[in-house]
């Protein structure tokens, strides 16, 4: 069964200088800003504690404006935690975890919510595949779970471990706990351009998870993702992921182009859509992996042609293992006749050529 | 004038905002930009008049929750010969969670800084005895410590600078009980407040901002010396406010405010904190600030 990594174990390669033998992957650095609520000598209540010094103004209220406050975690439960990732206006892109630590010092019942945010640079997002959940895997190594109550003045910035060292153990646990029809018409719908509400999924990361990776990896950017925290119109996201009581939530996103997936209903994505078809195919018969690595190597503006002939490229591959001598030849002339519109083509188009003439020369 | 008036905030499929002006769809609840209700604009439309907005601000813990969840309620029940009509079920929220709170011996939650978690009044209220005209007040109940971020970064919190923007008066509650124990904080926080009030006025230096501001000093029952005398308490006690007001505000008044009657400490061997029990209520000082505000107008 033919493959498609190039790079062992990582779906979003970054463009890297040859190797020597003390060859080191470049630290990923990610400036950190805590939000949450404590009493001190200049201040009561939500804000941001503390900060490194590379934050800026913009960014600090960008952080603001989308960290959540009293209660606007989903789940009431003290071990609750919530997902968040968002573009700065700057450039930069964040990543906050939120969850409840201990009581709110006000004394007026409830928990305190705390936020952890790193700032990332676009090209270290890229790094991550653009994807908040490898950066949050990345993040609960790096950081101490101890919530930072007394803060010192200043943060220092915080190294992210290289997340090619965990790729394997990603893709391992990618998607488990939900369907895959449900992962795929989250994609399909953000593809498309749409804002998509995901309720009852069993395990909301997972969905998160499993729909960002497997979107086309140019089309993430900008992409923001909330898991776990009430709906705000202040912190709307493209996919949100929400647990609980949504009557809310619906009557505040009356009147918005939402669309909304029930994670226990049945139903499938459209299958007029090439990538998703592909992608729900090869999920099904054990190449997650694969098809994950194809979409963190779509890395540049991929237009729904460009996708399709991909798409139609990867079906290819499938077909060469039971194909004909006549089939197996015709494969052989598309390949050597057509011009690869990208990188990525050329590559599928060469490994569709080698593997049919492989199988021509197998008795 | 009534069509116009409509006109200007509901066309076809938009709904306006009344804090920020943007176009919404019909259908929404919230605005999209600032996460007003809309609820207020189709309210003001059935009224066939723009409501004034009297805006309640202070820092995070002063008590704006329940000082003007007593508020409402004393005005629906007819306090100081108001009558106060409520436009829309929204607008009772407020006062029956603070009501109700209190009735059990605790304080309201915390308000969160999602605006779209904020309660909002809409009344109509008169004087009877004056037989005076109706007005329309929209009352939003803001969190302390979204005013805060708005004040330290201007247009973190786009619905708060649109709405002191369009306030008539404003209720600046600052803790009286905190700054006779000799903390600065409550100084700092009015202070800012103000800068950025009157920033946002762009005032020459010799102009000063003509909106009515009435300083409430709440907690009052831990210092009772401000009932006296509001004014020097304020200027004893929180010098920074007091120069403040002084230069930049023409039409300013200091009251002092309590609703707590008794209150006691329970803790937990495991608990860190402290927690407040109101015992029991007795409201002083809550509708003069308002009263002067009304009058003003």
């Amino acid at each position: 069964m033919s493959t498609l990594n190039s790079r062992a174990d990582d779906p979003a390669p970054a463009a890297a200088p040859a190797r020597t033998g003390d060859w080191r992957p470049e630290p990923i650095l990610a400036d950190r800003a805590v939000f949450t609520s404590i009493r001190s000598a200049t201040g009561s209540g939500y804000r941001i504690i503390a900060a490194s010094a590379g934050l800026r103004a913009e960014e600090k209220q960008d952080i603001t404006q989308q960290s959540p406050s009293h209660a606007s975690l989903c789940d009431e439960a003290e071990n609750a935690e919530a997902l968040a990732a968002y573009p700065l206006r700057t450039g930069r892109y964040c990543v906050a975890r939120s969850r409840h630590a201990g009581l709110e010092p006000s004394a007026r019942g409830g928990f305190r919510v705390y936020t952890d945010a790193l700032v990332l640079s676009e090209a270290a997002y890229a790094r991550f595949g653009r994807h908040p959940a490898r950066v949050l895997t990345a993040m609960l190594s790096a950081l101490d779970d101890e919530p930072l109550l007394k803060p010192p003045p200043a943060l220092e910035p915080i190294e992210l471990p290289d997340p090619a060292a965990s790729a394997s153990t990603w893709l391992s646990a990618l998607g488990i706990g939900c369907r895959a029809e449900l992962i795929f018409q989250a994609a399909a719908l953000l593809m498309d351009g749409r804002s998509v509400i995901v309720i009852n999924a069993p395990s909301p990361v997972a969905v998160l998870d499993g729909a960002i990776a497997v979107v086309p990896a140019g089309m993430r950017a900008g992409l923001n993702a909330v898991c776990g925290l009430k709906f705000s119109p202040a912190r709307q996201a493209r996919l949100m992921l929400l647990n609980g009581p949504v009557d809310q939530a619906r009557q505040l996103t009356r009147g918005r182009p939402i669309d909304w997936l029930d994670g226990t209903a049945p139903g499938s994505p459209a299958v007029e859509n090439a990538w998703i078809r592909l992608g729900l195919k090869w999920w099904t018969t054990g190449k997650r992996r694969d098809f994950c690595f194809l979409a963190g190597k779509v890395d540049f503006p991929a237009t729904p042609e460009a996708l399709n002939r991909i798409a139609g490229l990867g079906e290819e591959l499938d077909r060469i293992a039971t194909a004909d001598v006549p089939m197996l030849r015709q494969i052989c002339a598309r390949c050597t006749d057509t011009v690869p519109a990208n990188p990525l083509e050329r590559e599928l188009l060469n490994r569709l050529l080698g593997a049919a003439q492989r199988r021509l020369q197998t008795p | 004038m009534s069509t116009t008036y409509a006109s200007q905030l509901v066309t076809g499929a938009e709904t306006r905002c009344l804090i920020c002006d943007q176009p919404n769809s019909s259908e929404a609840v919230l605005c999209a930009e600032c996460s007003a209700p809309l609820s207020l604009v189709h309210d003001s439309v059935a009224q066939e008049r723009e409501p004034r907005i009297v805006s309640v601000v202070g820092e995070s813990n002063v008590g704006k929750t329940v000082y003007l969840g007593f508020l409402l309620d004393m005005l629906s029940q007819r306090a100081g010969d108001f009558e106060a009509i409520p436009k829309g079920a929204y607008s009772i929220d407020l006062q029956q969670n603070v009501i109700s709170h209190m009735a059990h011996r605790s304080f309201p939650p915390k308000t969160p800084m999602e605006a779209n978690q904020w309660y909002w009044a809409y009344y109509q209220i008169r004087q009877r005895e004056a037989a005076s005209q109706w007005v329309d007040l929209v009352m939003p109940d803001m969190a302390g410590e979204s005013l805060a971020a708005e004040v330290a970064a201007p247009e973190t919190f786009q619905v708060i600078r649109g709405l002191l923007t369009k306030s008539g008066g404003t209720l600046l509650l600052v803790d009286a009980a905190l700054a006779a124990n000799g903390s600065s904080q409550p100084d700092f926080f009015a202070l800012k407040m103000l800068s950025y009030i009157d920033g946002m006025h762009g005032a020459r230096h010799d102009e000063r901002v003509e909106t009515p501001t009435a300083i409430v000093l709440c907690k009052a029952d831990y210092c009772p010396e401000c009932f006296d005398n509001p004014r020097e308490f304020v200027a004893a006690n929180m010098n920074r406010l007091w120069n403040m007001c002084q230069s930049r505000f023409a039409n300013v008044e200091f009251f002092a405010s309590s609703v707590v009657g008794s209150l006691a400490y329970a803790t937990a061997p495991d608990q860190e904190y402290v927690v407040p029990i109101p015992l029991h209520t007795a409201l002083r000082g809550v509708l003069e600030p308002f009263e002067w505000i009304i009058s003003q107008l």
